[in-house]
């Protein structure tokens, strides 16, 4: 089999040297190492709501017990703050908004006299939004309770207030959450976007060589050999992917065995996956090629490829960040489809269920295989 | 000088003629800022409901008004789907990012009184359910308070309470926001996201623009042309000064263009202080320069150089906030050993106006920096050029 000593060459060439060891597999383990750490510090982070109860009823109270109902938010209650202290907690960042309740609430409201809760926050984001709308629903009813208690007896009878008031504790209408499986990796992409940018540079770097081979004539010299084209191209084909498979395992292995990384995906699962993607890989920097001169100007323009493709595909972060014709854009990419492949695996999918995804990418590679076949051909002398 | 300068001139004609360098830090640049300025730009992106009401009992014209209620236009935006199954498929394949589903017998259950429920399914985002709910949740609330109404104070007070209710409800909302912030995304403080992008990656490119003084120097040197200038009756200083200078007036031509690309294409808002933005580019080409002959003179090859010094530059430009944004709340104070660090906040400080002092602050640490670098690789030179140093 003389295909596979051109493979093995051709894992000698990009692994075999320190500094390719160092530069295709400890870098990107490294790497991985570092972001999945920085991970695990981000994930605790919730949005920081001071609450400042000065109300002497009892109305500022349920209005501060409905926000912390809400999980994702981490409410503090404070006493002691003033207005101007609390904003200028927000200002100074320690907290990421803050409620001022004023003293005369219960009162005003039970008078059916209009009082404002204050919000500070930063600026309008969706989270500041949601909470902006949660506070203005539990406060209009709080308004509306009072109201109606007001209506029946003339005044504000304070045990009727509080009757009702805990009656709404237990409500009669509920929104049930069906618990949906869903992958966590779309919406958190970072760690299997990274992997699929190292794998596409490491397919570009080793397309790269056998493009050097071309050029310099070795490849035309292999002829010499008893060897027949197809075991060239056979050769070299194999060689990239064994590239790729080698820098795979042992990044992976890594990352799941020794840093604890775990998507919810079996580790053969992923590995299917990202060995597909792979072939895509092969293919795009194989099309490429076939339209550069020369090995330099491969990596030069590879750069100019993968970075901005991995950004649309959403490998960097969440893919509904972006504009809607960037999100369609994407689907002309391997990586949004090997995201959302490993995506459906976490969310408890089975492989029958990413067949689609699957087949694209396979379709993907065909393409590109077949439009960078020129380059694998050993006969054929770079245009220059 | 005449030697100087026609090796400046014969320096930028060769850049010139290569097309994929010139693509690479001039191309890259601008796509990027453009790609992540509209990721993180400042609108709201409204979460998409995937609604499916089967419910046409007498609350139907209550939950058609809730969804179609103008005040949450901003922040949810309904699709409606054709089943329990539609909005559940459209939440796992991404389509909507939460899903509703109205049972058909919610209003018959509300009216006998028993407890009746909404259905609904959360999507992959956290910040994107927080806002459906919220809408669920108030619509929700609102209806639960009228049913303990109902128990609690009897029908009476019910009928009573609606004329009373309505002049309190024609009041503005019941909470008083205060937005103290300025720009719109708290992560990028007072420029928008594509104005610290477009900072953030000039000065990137900037310093990989210096970098190609350094390769010219290894390319002459590999190919021995270097040496053969010993031959030539001129000061060899000025030709090596020369090349350098070469490469960084093409890094100044590179920020000229994306200064200016950035302004009439983009609408990039630098602030004026062209005077001042020249300065911060010169200093950070120079750093960049002088930081990559340092590193040329310890590894001595070209490859090694350009490997090790895209890692240096790419390490920098993450560390300083230039990919992620808020970084330095988890790694503290690391960024402020960058180079890209003092350039950024000058940049970031003339886009937002705040007046020059705290500008010429960062330009004088950032000048003091360029000079160290400059004055090291001025001493370590003959490391670079000289063939058996």
């Amino acid at each position: 089999m003389p295909s596979l000593h051109i493979a093995a060459q051709l894992i000698r060439r990009t692994m075999g040297s320190r500094r390719g060891l160092i530069m295709n597999v400890f870098i990107p383990a490294i790497f991985l190492a570092i972001i999945s750490g920085l991970f695990s510090n981000l994930e605790g982070q919730k949005a920081v709501i001071v609450v400042q109860n000065a109300d002497s009823g009892l109305m500022g109270g349920y209005l501060a017990a409905a926000l912390e109902k809400e999980a994702l938010y981490d409410i503090q209650l404070e006493v002691k703050l003033s207005e101007e202290e609390l904003k200028n907690a927000v200002l100074d960042r320690k907290a990421d908004a803050a409620v001022y309740i004023p003293e005369d609430y219960s009162q005003k409201l039970l008078q059916g006299i209009t009082v404002e809760a204050g919000l500070y926050r930063m600026n309008e984001q969706l989270w500041s939004a949601a909470l902006e709308t949660s506070l203005a629903a539990e406060a209009s009813k709080l308004a509306a309770s009072a109201s109606m208690v007001r209506a029946t007896g003339g005044t504000a009878d304070l045990t009727k207030l509080k009757e009702l008031l805990d009656a709404q504790a237990t409500p009669t209408i509920v929104a049930q959450n069906a618990g949906m499986k869903l992958g966590d990796v779309v919406s958190n992409p970072l760690m299997i976007g990274l992997i699929l940018m190292f794998l596409m540079l490491l397919a570009s770097q080793s397309i790269g060589f056998i493009m050097e081979d071309r050029e310099k004539r070795t490849m035309a010299r292999m002829f010499t050999a008893p060897l027949r084209a197809i075991d060239i191209a056979i050769g070299n084909f194999a060689g990239s992917m064994l590239v790729g498979t080698i820098q795979l395992l042992i990044v992976l292995s890594l990352t799941y065995f020794v840093f604890g990384y775990s998507p919810g995906i079996s580790f053969g699962e992923l590995l299917l996956v990202l060995e597909i993607f792979l072939l895509a890989a092969v293919g795009l920097a194989s099309a490429v090629a076939g339209l550069v001169r020369n090995s330099t100007q491969l990596s030069q323009i590879n750069n100019l490829v993968i970075t901005p493709t991995s950004i649309i595909s959403g490998c960097f972060f969440p893919i509904s960040m972006l504009p809607d014709f960037m999100q369609k854009m994407a689907n002309f990419t391997p990586q949004k489809w090997a995201i959302q492949a490993i995506d459906r695996l976490g969310g408890g999918g089975s492989l029958s269920d990413i067949g689609m995804q699957l087949s694209i990418l396979f379709l993907f590679a065909a393409v590109m295989i077949a439009f960078g076949s020129a380059v694998l051909r050993p006969n054929q002398s770079s245009k220059s | 000088m005449l030697v100087w300068w026609t090796t400046v001139y014969y320096e930028l004609i060769k850049y010139s003629r290569m097309r994929s360098v010139l693509i690479l830090l001039i191309g890259l640049p601008l796509l990027l800022i453009l790609l992540l300025g509209s990721a993180f730009d400042t609108e709201i992106k409204p979460a998409k409901v995937a609604l499916y009401v089967a419910d046409h009992g007498e609350m139907r014209e209550s939950i058609d008004q809730l969804w179609n209620d103008d005040a949450i236009k901003p922040y949810v935006k309904v699709l409606d789907a054709g089943s329990e199954k539609e909005v559940q498929d459209w939440v796992r394949e991404g389509i909507a990012d939460f899903g509703v589903h109205i049972p058909v017998n919610f209003s018959k259950q509300l009216s006998a009184g028993e407890t009746a429920a909404w259905f609904t399914y959360s999507g992959r985002y956290g910040e994107k359910n927080l806002a459906a709910e919220a809408v669920v949740n108030g619509y929700l609330g609102n209806a639960n308070m009228r049913m303990a109404a109902l128990r609690t104070l009897g029908p009476a007070a019910f009928e009573a309470s609606d004329d009373d209710r309505s002049t309190t409800q024609a009041t503005e909302s019941p909470i008083l926001t205060h937005n103290l912030g300025y720009g719109d995304n708290q992560g990028f403080g007072k420029t928008s996201a594509l104005q610290y992008y477009s900072a953030a990656y000039l000065i990137m490119f900037l310093l990989y623009g210096g970098m190609s003084a350094a390769i010219a120097l290894l390319n002459q040197r590999e190919s021995g042309t270097l040496q053969r200038l010993y031959a030539v009756p001129s000061s060899f200083k000025a030709n090596v000064f020369g090349i350098i200078a070469g490469a960084m007036l093409l890094a100044a031509l590179q920020a000229v263009i994306i200064v200016a690309f950035t302004t009439y294409v983009y609408g990039v808002d630098w602030g004026g202080h062209l005077g001042w933005i020249a300065l911060i580019c010169l200093f950070t080409i120079a750093a960049g320069a002088g930081f990559a002959i340092i590193v040329s003179s310890f590894v001595r090859s070209k490859k090694t150089l350009q490997s090790l010094f895209t890692i240096i530059v790419f390490s920098m430009t993450f560390v300083s906030g230039g990919m992620v944004t808020g970084i330095d709340r988890i790694i503290g104070g690391v960024g402020k050993f960058t180079i890209n660090y003092w350039a950024n906040e000058s940049l970031r400080e003339i886009m937002s106006n705040t007046g020059l002092s705290g500008v010429s602050y960062h330009v004088g640490i950032l000048g003091l920096i360029a000079l160290a670098l400059t004055i090291i690789a001025v001493l370590r030179m003959p490391k670079v050029v000289k063939y058996h140093a």
